[in-house]
C-alpha cells in the first residue's frame, strides 16, 4: 500500500503536466476547432528552451518562463503555418491533421540537428520529502503541483471574468459572429494560441524534469496521453481537461505500480480508444455541445 | 442617429455571390434609406441568406458593391464592416451561448468600450425582457428572448445599418409579431433596417419597399403595401399552400 | 550497381507500401495511421512463420517457429494483417471517422509498438527477428548478389500486379463508389449503400497490401526489430501521396517514387557535419515535411489529380453551390441546388 501511496505524489505530478498541456490544447481546439497533433512537439520545444536557459542562468524560475515563452511563439507559429492556411479554406478537416503532423516531424528533427539524438541530461532539484497525509511528494513536486494549479486558475479567471477572456469565448462560441460583432477573431485566435503555448510550454519544462532526460521524441511520445486526458474530460472544456488529467495521470501511475511501467501508456491509449468508441463526447462533457467552451 | 432623409444608407449594387462557378445570388441591386426597412422575401433556396452574408461581409461577392452613405465599403471583411456601422443578426447561432445576456451585450460594444453602460441602459429599455435575465447564460433563453438578444446586441454600438436575416425563425406567431415591433421601432431610430423574412405576409405588411428574390436574382420589387395587394404575388408566395409547390416547380423547370 | 539494385529494391517496396495506403487515404479518405503497425506486423508473422522454433538458450523467444517456406509465410502473414485489419477496422470505423479516427490508429499502433518491444514472447522483444532465410532460397540457391537481383525482380512483379489490380479497381464500381463515400457520405448513404462497409474494405484491402510491403521489407533486411521502425513511419508515406495526387494510382506511383527514392538520394550529396549520424536522416525527415506542407498550401491535390473526380475533394461545399454530376456505379442522378 505504501508503494500506491507514494506513486500518487508522481502521479498528480504527471496530471499536473497533463493538465497544463491539455488545457491548452483545449483552448487550441476551442477558438480553432482542429485538433493540434504538433501539441506534443510545442511541449518539447519548451522543455529544450528551458535546458537552453539553465545553461546560463542556474535559476529554475528563469528556465520555466524560459519554456513558456518558446512555447507561446513555438504554439503562435504552429497557428500562423499549420492550421490558419487550412481553417480558412474551410478545407477538409484531415488536411489540418496532416498538416501539424507534418509541422510535428519538421519540428522533431529541426530539434534533432541542433541538439543531436543522444538524450541530454535535464537538472533535476533534489528537494526534501514531504508528507501530507499518506502520500509522499518532494519539494519539487510540491512546486509543480502549485504552479500548474496557479496557472490554470490564472487562466480561468481570465476566461471568466476579464473582457478580454469573455471576447475569446465569444470566438470560440461563434466565430462569425463575434466578426460581425466587431471582436478582432483572427487577432483573439492568435493570441489564445500563444496563451495555449505558454502553458503547454511550461508542460513541456515540467515533463523534462520528470524525464530527467530530453529527447527530440519526448513530447510526441507524450501527444496520444494528452489527447487522453482531453478527450476523456470532454474536448475543449477547462473543468473537463483537469478531470481528464487526474484521472489519465493517476491511471497511468497506479498501472505502473500494479502491471508495468513499460505499459503506463498502453494504458492511457486504452482509456483514449474507449472514451472516443464508448462516449466521443467525453465523460465530463456532453450536457451541453453549446457549452464546449465553458469554464 | 440623424438620418438625413432620402439619403441611402446602404447601398448594394449589382450583387453576385456563390462558392463555385454558379452563383446563388446573381446581379442583385438594393438600397435601403434611413429610417426604412426593406424586407427580402422568397421561396427557400433563393440566396436570402447568402445575400445577407455577402452584404456583411461574411461571403466575399464575386462582382458588385457595397455602399454606406455613399462610401464604397466593397470588399471588407465583416470586423471592417461592423465598424463601419453595419450590424448584422444571422438566423441561427445568433447568441454566445457561453456568455452571459449582459456579456453577450457587451461583446456588441467591443467597439465603442466606453459607450457600453449608456448603451446597455438604452438596450434594456428597449428590451425590458433582457435587463431582468442579464445574469443568464445565453443558451438558458427562451427562442423569444434569443431574437430580442441578437438584436440587441447587434444595436450595441449605435449602427447605421441593420442586416436581419429571418429574425422571427422558429418563433411562436405572437413572438413573430413583436420581433417585427421592434424592428420598425429600430427603424424609427432612423437606421437602415435590411430583413430577410420568411413570412411574406408579416414583413410585406412591415416594409416601406420590398424585393421578390427567386433563384438568386429579383423578380419583384416594389412599396410592401404595393406587393401585398398583388393577387398573383399573393397567390405565389403568401396565400394558400400551393405558394411553395409551383415555386419548386419553377426552380426545377 | 550493388547499392542501385538495393536502392531500387527498398524504393519499390515503399512504393507498394504507398499504394496500399493511398487507398486508405486516397480513395477512401480515411486518415489512417495505423498503416505501418500492419507492415510491421506483415514482417513479424512472415519471420516467425519461416524461422526455426527459437532457441531459448539464446535468449531468443517469439511465437511459431514453424519453419515454413517464404510463400505459406507470405499467405499467412497477408491473411494474419487483413483478419486483424477486418476486426481493428469494423471496431473503428463504424464508431469514428475523421480525425477521431486518425487518433484512434494512431494509438492502435502505438499499443502494437509497445507490445511488440516490450513481450517478448511475442516477437522477441527489442532484439526483434533475425536471420530470416532467404525466399525460395531452398529451391534457387542463389549467390549473395544473385539473390538481392533476384528480389528486385521479386518487388518489381509485386510492385506491377498491384497497380494493375489498382488501375482495375480505380475504375470498378467498387473504386468509384468508395470515392463518392469519401466526398459526401451522406448522399451516398441515400443510395442504400453503406459508407461503412466499403470504407472497412479499403482498410482490409491497405492493410493487406501494407502486410504484404512488410513480407518484403522482412526479406530486404532478413531482421525486423522495434529500433527498425516507428509510428511516423506511415506519414513518410504520406509525402508520396500527396505529392502525387491524393487518390490517383498513377499520380502516387509517380510522387512516392520521387519523394521517397529521390529525397533520401538527393540528401546524401549533401555535406553532412562530422560525428552527427542523425544529420542526414533528419534533414531527410525536414524535407519531406516542408513538401508536404507547400503541396498542401499551394497544391493540395498533387501533381497528377485524380481524372473526373467524383465531387471535388470538399466535396460539401462544391455541391451546395452547383448541380453536380453524381456517378455511383451504375446509378446517374442529378442533384438539384441545396438550400443557399
Amino acid at each position: 500500500m505504501t508503494a500506491f501511496f507514494n506513486a500518487v505524489g508522481f502521479g498528480v505530478v504527471t496530471a499536473a503536466l497533463l493538465a497544463l498541456a491539455t488545457t491548452g490544447l483545449s483552448l487550441q481546439y476551442g477558438v480553432s476547432r482542429l485538433p493540434n497533433f504538433a501539441q506534443g512537439d510545442i511541449m518539447t520545444v519548451g522543455a529544450y528552451a528551458a535546458y537552453a536557459a539553465n545553461g546560463p542562468f542556474h535559476s529554475i524560475a528563469i528556465d520555466g518562463i524560459a519554456a513558456a515563452l518558446a512555447g507561446a511563439a513555438m504554439a503562435w507559429l504552429v497557428y500562423m503555418a499549420l492550421i490558419r492556411p487550412f481553417a480558412s479554406r474551410g478545407t477538409n478537416r484531415l488536411t489540418a491533421v496532416v498538416s501539424t503532423l507534418a509541422g510535428s516531424l519538421i519540428i522533431q528533427d529541426v530539434l534533432l540537428i541542433i541538439f543531436g539524438g543522444n538524450a541530454t541530461a535535464f537538472p533535476t532539484i533534489q528537494g526534501a520529502t514531504e508528507h501530507i497525509g499518506p502520500f509522499l511528494f518532494t519539494t519539487e513536486q510540491l512546486v509543480i503541483i502549485g504552479v500548474a494549479l496557479v496557472v490554470i486558475a490564472g487562466l480561468h479567471a481570465t476566461l471568466k471574468f476579464t473582457f478580454i477572456g469573455k471576447a475569446v469565448r465569444a470566438v470560440a462560441d461563434h466565430r462569425d459572429l463575434s466578426r460581425v460583432s466587431g471582436l478582432p477573431a483572427g487577432m483573439l485566435t492568435q493570441l489564445t494560441w500563444a496563451v495555449s503555448g505558454v502553458l503547454t510550454g511550461i508542460a513541456g519544462f515540467v515533463l523534462g524534469l520528470t524525464a530527467g532526460a530530453l529527447v527530440p521524441t519526448l513530447g510526441f511520445d507524450y501527444l496520444l496521453i494528452i489527447f487522453a486526458a482531453a478527450v476523456v474530460g470532454g474536448i475543449g472544456n477547462v473543468g473537463g481537461a483537469l478531470f481528464g488529467a487526474l484521472i489519465v495521470g493517476l491511471g497511468m501511475t497506479v498501472a505502473a505500480v500494479y502491471i508495468s511501467s513499460d505499459y503506463k501508456e498502453v494504458v492511457a491509449l486504452i482509456l483514449l480508444i474507449a472514451t472516443i468508441l464508448i462516449r466521443p463526447t467525453g465523460l465530463f462533457g456532453g450536457r451541453s455541445s453549446a457549452r464546449r467552451f465553458a469554464v | 442617429m440623424d438620418g438625413t432623409p432620402g439619403m441611402h444608407r446602404l447601398e448594394v449594387e449589382d450583387f453576385t455571390v456563390g462558392y463555385g462557378a454558379a452563383p446563388i445570388v446573381k446581379n442583385v441591386s438594393l438600397a435601403v434609406q434611413a429610417g426604412t426597412v426593406t424586407s427580402i422575401i422568397g421561396p427557400n433556396g433563393a440566396g436570402k441568406s447568402t445575400l445577407a452574408k455577402a452584404v456583411v461581409g461574411l461571403i466575399k461577392p464575386m462582382g458588385g458593391r457595397l455602399k454606406v452613405d455613399g462610401v464604397d465599403l466593397s470588399g471588407r471583411t465583416p470586423e471592417r464592416l461592423a465598424r463601419s456601422g453595419i450590424g448584422y443578426v444571422p438566423q441561427v447561432m445568433n447568441v454566445f451561448p457561453s456568455l452571459t445576456v449582459r456579456e453577450n451585450l457587451e461583446m456588441g460594444c467591443f467597439l465603442r468600450r466606453s459607450k457600453t453602460r449608456h448603451r446597455l441602459d438604452a438596450v434594456f429599455t428597449m428590451f425590458p425582457d433582457l435587463r431582468s435575465a442579464a445574469k443568464r447564460d445565453a443558451w438558458t433563453l427562451s427562442g423569444g428572448q434569443r431574437s430580442m438578444l441578437a438584436i440587441g446586441r447587434a444595436l450595441m454600438p449605435e449602427p447605421n445599418v441593420l442586416v436581419l436575416d429571418e429574425p422571427t425563425a422558429g418563433l411562436a406567431p405572437r413572438f413573430q409579431t413583436s420581433v417585427w415591433e421592434h424592428v420598425r421601432t429600430v427603424a424609427g431610430l432612423g437606421l437602415a433596417v435590411l430583413a430577410i423574412e420568411q413570412n411574406a405576409r408579416l414583413a410585406l405588411s412591415n416594409s416601406e419597399q420590398a424585393c421578390v428574390l427567386v433563384l438568386g436574382e429579383v423578380r419583384r420589387r416594389g412599396p410592401g403595401e404595393e406587393l401585398l395587394a398583388d393577387p398573383e404575388l399573393v397567390s405565389l408566395y403568401i396565400g394558400g399552400g400551393d405558394g411553395g409547390r409551383s415555386l419548386h416547380a419553377e426552380r426545377t423547370a | 550497381m550493388t547499392y542501385a539494385i538495393s536502392v531500387l529494391t527498398l524504393g519499390g517496396i515503399t512504393v507498394i507500401l504507398a499504394m496500399g495506403l493511398n487507398v486508405q487515404y486516397g480513395w477512401a479518405g480515411d486518415l489512417n495511421l495505423s498503416y505501418y503497425a500492419y507492415v510491421a506486423l506483415g514482417a513479424y508473422v512472415c519471420g516467425v512463420m519461416m524461422l526455426p522454433p527459437p532457441n531459448a538458450s539464446e535468449g531468443n523467444f517469439y511465437v511459431l517457429g514453424l519453419h515454413q517456406s517464404f510463400f505459406v509465410g507470405t499467405i499467412v502473414a497477408v491473411a494474419v494483417c487483413a483478419v486483424v485489419g477486418l476486426v481493428v477496422g469494423s471496431i473503428a470505423l463504424r464508431r469514428v471517422t475523421g480525425d477521431y479516427f486518425a487518433i484512434v490508429t494512431l494509438s492502435v499502433t502505438l499499443i502494437f509498438y509497445t507490445f511488440s518491444d516490450q513481450y517478448a514472447p511475442l516477437f522477441n522483444g527489442p532484439q526483434g527477428i533475425y536471420g530470416v532465410p532467404h525466399a525460395f532460397g531452398g529451391v534457387l540457391r542463389f549467390s549473395y548478389s544473385g539473390y538481392n537481383l533476384f528480389l528486385l525482380g521479386l518487388v518489381a512483379a509485386v510492385l506491377v500486379v498491384v497497380v494493375f489490380l489498382f488501375e482495375v479497381l480505380y475504375r470498378s464500381a467498387f473504386g468509384r463508389t468508395l470515392r463518392a463515400v469519401r466526398d459526401d457520405p451522406i448522399s451516398v448513404s441515400a443510395f442504400g449503400i453503406s459508407p461503412y462497409r466499403r470504407k472497412l474494405a479499403a482498410y482490409v484491402l491497405g492493410s493487406a497490401v501494407g502486410g504484404l510491403g512488410g513480407v518484403l521489407l522482412l526479406q530486404y533486411v532478413s531482421a525486423f526489430s522495434p529500433a527498425g521502425w516507428s509510428p511516423l513511419e506511415t506519414f513518410l508515406l504520406f509525402s508520396g501521396i500527396i505529392v502525387g495526387g491524393v487518390g490517383s494510382v498513377w499520380g502516387v506511383l509517380f510522387g512516392a517514387s520521387v519523394v521517397l527514392i529521390g529525397v533520401p538520394q538527393a540528401v546524401l550529396f549533401i555535406p553532412a557535419p562530422a560525428g552527427a549520424a542523425t544529420f542526414l536522416p533528419a534533414l531527410q525527415n525536414c524535407i519531406i515535411g516542408l513538401i508536404i506542407l507547400v503541396f498542401l498550401y499551394l497544391r493540395p491535390r498533387g501533381l497528377f489529380p485524380e481524372r473526373s473526380p467524383v465531387l471535388g475533394f470538399d466535396g460539401a461545399l462544391k455541391w451546395q453551390s452547383r448541380p453536380v454530376r453524381f456517378v455511383v456505379g451504375r446509378v446517374r442522378t442529378l442533384l438539384g441546388e441545396g438550400a443557399a
